[in-house]
């Protein structure tokens, strides 16, 4: 009877998604980390990274490829002479984390960490990962703490990655406060371009929000939490139909929370659109006005 | 049956012998010796049956008698051969004899008396040369000339009798060499032509005149007698006369008639030839011996008559020899040699002309020698040659002995120093008498293998030669008498050498022998064997060193330990040598194959089998394939003695750790735990470091199962306590940081009655707690609440979390008062100013009183109830203002409730600040301390639609990795 109950705790603790957003960043000079992550390289970026100079590089480019398996594959093929090397291990963790393999994951990381710890190296780069995996296990606090000391090399990965913590618990100030200093960086990264939007979305600052949403490329405007996001600014900003458009147009999404939230918010846009036509109809009503033809 | 017939024969052969010391008439005579005597017996029966005889009879009787005599001396003649020499000696051979005598004498006395009794008996004659022929025969010839006379004396004129007593007195004085009377008998005998024995008689005459040197009158009769003999009316002398003539021809000095008659009356003279060069060379008369010779040998070759022309030549060498005509004799030799070559000489040709041949070799053969020692050094080298030569006829001619003409050929040279010439026949003739048993074959190789040996100790040969020499030399000296003590010495040097000029096989062959037959000369032979494996290792021949190795290990020869473990580690290295050349120009693929071959080759020990498995497991792991390189691994270990695994063991260790390096965690944990089983007992390196991997690579490997069981081993194998510790402590964190709940549960039933780690499950399953109550998981949540309740009751929880507890409690209880609150003021139909202050001051009292034990629990610092305190704080002042702001006395003046509401607004707004400050404090404390909570939410401005809506920001989803990749 225990184990019965037990291993239904099992199914519902694994049974999580852990999809990432698809964001393909075409150009280097619109991905504020360009040099320091992949992990939002378009495919036709990622295709010249295959050919990299760098074997591991050109090997953890498949892995982003979603190809773990040729991935580790070639990072396998070049382990010898890479064992003393922090970031050969980095790339194998990082294969890992993106297979959702995260035991294999953490193990790596702490390799390429304890690798660059007996040189008496910092890898700050092992360290953001952890955080990932910790992240990514709810050890919110300790994910915090990796990309905090991480940070301090200088990188800005962690920071990028504090910046969506502290969003995703509602710490706007200092959210705002790392949204600014990264936009101050690269104001074209659509990441940071929709961390403020949010903020002051969640701020209720829905105008400058909207105008957040404005500068993000067309092309992601269809991103499921994007779309999502910015239609609940359009909903407040009274623009029922522009926020149905919008949610309309987002992409399909298996991520739970979002579907819900777009669930919640059609209903609500729906809502509205039923009032305001109700409305017209009552003061077309009253002022003897037939709808226009196009109507 | 057979038995008993053989029992009897020899009963019968025993009886003879038995009886033998008295002489027993045989009768054993022949049918012919019965019948006579039988006719004899007969014809004397009747005749004396007559009674009174007459004279005629009475010879008649003498005849018989004689006759009888015949028969008897036949009949005695036989006992005497057959009897014992002893009875010969002791009777005397007269004994033997007595009867026959007592009737040749009884004869005698008849006769005398017959020609007494009748003296003018007209047979008188008969009866004296009946006499003479019995004192021929039996009477030892002493009165036959006498009674012959007498007969000639009585006998009638023309009686053939007289003829018949001529002959016999002619053959009489023949035998007593009166030639020149037996001639005068012959003439007279001869002029009877009518006579069938014409011939006979013509024959004992011409060398009745040979005797008197009548040559020609002999020769003449000689020849009458060969043409007479022609006609088959007369007895044929015709081989006596052949045979005589050449007696007659040389004495009468008539060689060239010789020569003439024998080919002009024989179609094959060459017999009669030969019989006449050897009368002119006994005679010595060269010319005339080498004309015959000459002759003889164009007949035989003109006939084709092999036989003969070997006679001829065998004569030829007799003959030049006692000329001492040594280069004819040397020709006839290399002649002869020929011959023998064409068609093989008869035995007994052989053995005259070996005779021979070996009797004039000697001869020489002393005389090179005692020419040299003459002449200080120098020696006749063509009699040397010549010597040299007749050997070699001689091996030709009677090749058994080949391997002695061959050993006198080396000796000879050996004699005037010429040693390398000697070698070649010394060796010639080991060889030709290679398959010859018994003494006299064994004593010459002795003798030629002493000589040899002598003679490579003199002479300078070339090394090479020399070496070659000295192999043949030794080779036969130990193949011979293997058990020797010479040999004994041998064995080495020859297997030193053999091995220097790479003859490992003959080497061998010799070792062999040696172990065989010196079993007890072990250390030698270890030294040997030494040597070979040397050179085993210089030629790289692993399959011979395996081999051997393969015998060491078996207990041969009893070599130590470390010298087979030397030997097996050369061995591994000649065998690896190659591969790991591929390895180094890269070919990998290759290097495997080769050790993947060496490890399935039956012919290779364990050891190597077990370092090839290892290598190619090795090789595999470093082209990244876990999984060959795992299974080549596992087949070394069943292979490698557990010595050698142990010192491999760091090494296996490094490979296990290199599986995980390489991903492969799963087998990184199976050799780890293979190995930590098998050292399980035994102090050894790295154990600590197997043991964590067993455990901690399975559980990487998502194998909570094996990494549970594994963990086991520690306790069993002697992991130190506090290593096994800490590994489990680390697995309860893990599984719990992983969320591993249904493991982490089943870990913790199989530990929990275990103090030490009472502290890691409980802090784990408080975080547990609290990040499911906070969370959507109500069930993991109850069950970890029923553990910690249960030891709450046992006052086992940790200080800080039992005032977290109480905490909690409280802020329950606080939350459910707050809740129960209801911030109502009272409705009129009049607006009651009294009970209305009484209500207003009731729900600020309570205001006040949550504020306080909300503010309380504030203090407490626990993160979550002071912000959801703070939240519940926050709310009630808002609904506290908006129930005061809110309100409209009913029933009242425009005035009054304008003043009433003025009044309250002042009220409502303190209350709203205060809410506000709730926010504000929370947020402080929540910016302050790094809060990240979803309760956050509660203190955003547009917390209310965001829970409306559910909107979660998607954090984890837009994280980003750091690679430091890419676009640089």
């Amino acid at each position: 009877m225990k184990m019965m109950f037990l291993l239904t705790l099992f199914v519902l603790v694994t049974s999580c998604s852990t999809h990432r957003l698809d964001t393909q960043i075409e150009k280097s000079d619109s991905d504020i980390l360009s040099g320091e992550s992949m992990l939002r390289y378009s495919e036709n970026r990622l295709e010249r990274i295959e050919k990299h100079k760098n074997p591991l590089i050109a090997a953890v480019s498949h892995c982003y490829q979603k190809d773990y398996k040729e991935g580790l594959d070639q990072l396998k093929k070049n382990l010898q002479g890479n064992i003393e090397n922090p970031s050969y291990w980095n790339h194998v963790g990082t294969c890992y984390y993106l297979e959702d393999k995260l035991e294999k994951a953490e193990y790596y990381f702490n390799l390429a960490l304890s690798t660059a710890k007996k040189q008496k190296k910092k890898f700050s780069v092992a360290e953001n990962n952890l955080g990932l995996v910790q992240l990514r296990l709810r050890h919110y606090d300790k994910a915090l703490d990796f990309f905090k000391s991480a940070e301090k090399s200088g990188i800005l990965t962690p920071k990028f990655n504090k910046l969506q913590l502290y969003l995703q618990f509602g710490q706007l100030t200092k959210a705002k406060e790392l949204a600014y200093e990264l936009e101050g960086i690269n104001s074209k990264d659509v990441d940071v371009i929709v961390a403020l939007a949010t903020i002051y979305m969640l701020e209720g600052n829905y105008k400058t929000s909207e105008n957040y949403f404005k500068r993000i490329p067309v092309q992601f405007l269809d991103r499921e939490d994007i779309s999502g996001a910015y239609a609940i600014v359009q909903y407040h900003l009274g623009k029922y139909e522009e926020a149905r458009l919008t949610l309309q147009k987002g992409q399909y999404t298996q991520i739970s929370t979002i579907k819900n939230m777009r669930k919640n918010l059609k209903l609500l846009i729906e809502r509205e659109l039923e009032r305001l036509k109700e409305e017209q109809d009552a003061k077309r009503l009253k002022t003897g006005k037939r709808g226009s033809r196009a109507g | 049956m057979k038995v008993i017939i053989l029992f009897t024969l020899f009963t019968f052969s025993t009886g003879i012998l038995a009886q033998s010391k008295t002489p027993v008439r045989n009768d054993k005579m022949s049918e012919r010796w019965h019948t006579l005597n039988k006719l004899i017996n007969q014809e004397t029966k009747t005749i004396k049956s007559i009674g009174r005889l007459g004279p005629k009879l009475q010879h008649r009787l003498l005849e018989l008698n004689s006759e009888r005599i015949k028969l008897l001396k036949e009949q005695e003649n036989q006992v005497f051969l057959s009897s014992p020499k002893s009875l010969i000696k002791q009777k005397g051979k007269a004994w033997f004899f007595r009867k026959s005598m007592a009737l040749f004498k009884q004869v005698r006395n008849d006769g005398h008396k017959l020609i007494n009794q009748f003296p003018r008996f007209r047979h008188k004659a008969g009866i004296f040369y009946t006499l003479a022929l019995n004192e021929r025969d039996y009477g030892g010839d002493k009165k036959t000339e006498f009674y012959l006379l007498k007969v000639l004396q009585h006998a009638k004129k023309g009686d053939k009798i007289i003829h018949h007593a001529k002959t016999s007195l002619a053959e009489y004085h023949y035998n007593k060499k009166n030639y020149k009377t037996a001639i005068s008998y012959y003439n007279d005998v001869v002029k009877n032509t009518k006579d069938d024995w014409y011939t006979k008689h013509l024959y004992n005459q011409a060398w009745c005149l040979l005797k008197e040197r009548q040559y020609d009158r002999g020769i003449e009769n000689l020849r009458t007698a060969f043409e007479y003999s022609k006609n088959p009316n007369y007895v044929s002398v015709k081989d006596q006369v052949l045979e005589a003539f050449a007696v007659f021809f040389v004495h009468g000095n008539q060689i060239s008639e010789g020569i003439s008659f024998y080919l002009g009356n024989l179609k094959d003279p060459t017999d009669y030839l030969i019989s006449m060069a050897r009368k002119t060379a006994n005679k010595g008369l060269f010319k005339e011996t080498r004309d015959i010779i000459s002759a003889s040998l164009g007949k035989a070759r003109e006939l084709e008559l092999h036989s003969k022309e070997i006679d001829i030549r065998l004569l030829e060498l007799e003959i030049y020899r006692n000329f001492k005509k040594f280069d004819l004799h040397f020709e006839t030799s290399v002649a002869l040699q020929e011959l023998q070559r064409k068609k093989a000489l008869s035995p007994e040709q052989r053995d005259d002309a070996t005779n021979k041949l070996k009797s004039l070799v000697n001869y020489l053969q002393v005389r090179v020698t005692k020419n040299r020692k003459a002449s200080g050094g120098d020696y006749d080298k063509k009699m040397m040659n010549e010597v040299i030569s007749y050997f070699d006829i001689l091996s030709t001619i009677d090749e058994e002995n080949k391997d002695s003409y061959n050993f006198f050929s080396g000796e000879t040279h050996f004699a005037v120093g010429n040693y390398k010439e000697a070698a070649d026949f010394y060796k010639s003739s080991i060889e030709d008498g290679m398959n010859k048993k018994g003494k006299k074959a064994d004593d010459l190789r002795r003798k030629t293998l002493n000589s040899f040996l002598a003679t490579l100790g003199k002479s300078d040969f070339d090394k090479k030669q020399g070496d070659e020499y000295t192999i043949f030399a030794y080779e036969n000296h130990i193949k011979f008498w293997p058990k020797d003590e010479k040999s004994r010495k041998i064995y080495v040097k020859l297997y030193n050498l053999q091995l220097d000029k790479g003859k490992v096989d003959e080497a061998l062959v010799t070792f062999n022998l040696y172990n065989k037959t010196y079993k007890q000369d072990a250390e030698i032979q270890r030294g040997m064997i030494t040597h070979l494996m040397d050179f085993y290792i210089k030629s790289k021949n692993s399959v011979a060193l395996a081999q051997w190795i393969e015998k060491f290990e078996k207990g041969f020869l009893g070599f130590k330990r470390d010298y087979v473990e030397k030997a097996l580690a050369i061995l591994g290295q000649i065998l690896f040598d190659e591969y790991e050349a591929y390895e180094k120009s890269g070919k990998k693929d290759l290097a495997i194959k080769g050790y993947e071959g060496l490890y399935k080759d039956e012919r290779y020990p364990d050891k190597i089998k077990a370092q090839s498995a290892y290598n190619a497991s090795v090789l595999y792991l470093e082209m990244a394939d876990t999984e060959k390189s795992y299974e080549w691994v596992k087949s070394s270990m069943q292979k490698h003695q557990y010595s050698d695994l142990e010192k491999l063991l760091p090494k296996l260790a490094g490979m296990s750790e290199r599986y995980a390096f390489l991903q492969d965690f799963k087998r990184s944990a199976l050799l780890s735990k293979t190995l930590l089983a098998k050292f399980c007992k035994n102090q050894v390196e790295r154990k600590s470091d197997l043991y964590i991997s067993a455990v901690h690579h399975h559980l990487m490997d998502g194998d909570y199962r094996s990494a549970a069981q594994n963990t086991k081993l520690g306790t069993a194998c002697g992991i130190d306590s506090k290593e096994v510790e800490k590994l489990n402590k680390q697995i309860i964190g893990h599984l719990a940081s992983h969320r591993h709940y249904r493991e982490f549960f089943d870990f913790y039933n199989k530990h929990k009655s275990e103090e030490i780690y009472f502290d890691t499950f409980s802090a784990h399953l408080i975080n547990i707690y609290w990040d499911t109550k906070f969370t959507s998981n109500p069930k993991l949540h109850k069950s970890v609440s029923v553990i910690l309740m249960n030891w709450k009751k046992q006052n086992k929880l940790p200080e800080v979390f039992t005032k977290n507890l109480e905490f909690m409690e409280q802020y329950n209880q606080f939350e459910k008062l707050v809740k129960g609150i209801n911030f109502e003021l009272p409705k009129f139909k009049k607006f009651d100013q009294e009970k209305f202050n009484q209500a207003l001051e009731q729900n600020l009292t309570l205001l006040q009183s949550i504020t306080k034990d909300g503010e309380a629990l504030i203090k407490q610092g626990h993160k979550e109830m002071t912000l959801l305190t703070y939240s519940l704080l926050e709310k009630q002042y808002q609904r506290m203002a908006k129930a005061i702001e809110t309100y409209t006395p009913a029933g009242m003046p425009v005035e009054f409730v304008t003043g009433f509401k003025k009044h309250m607004g002042q009220l409502s707004g303190n209350l709203k600040e205060k809410s506000v400050s709730y926010n504000s404090g929370a947020r402080t404390v929540i910016e302050k301390n790094d809060i990240l909570s979803f309760n956050n939410f509660k203190f955003i401005k547009t917390h209310q639609f965001v829970e409306k809506v559910k909107y979660r920001y998607p954090a984890s989803r837009l994280v980003s990795t750091a690679d430091l990749g890419g676009d640089q």
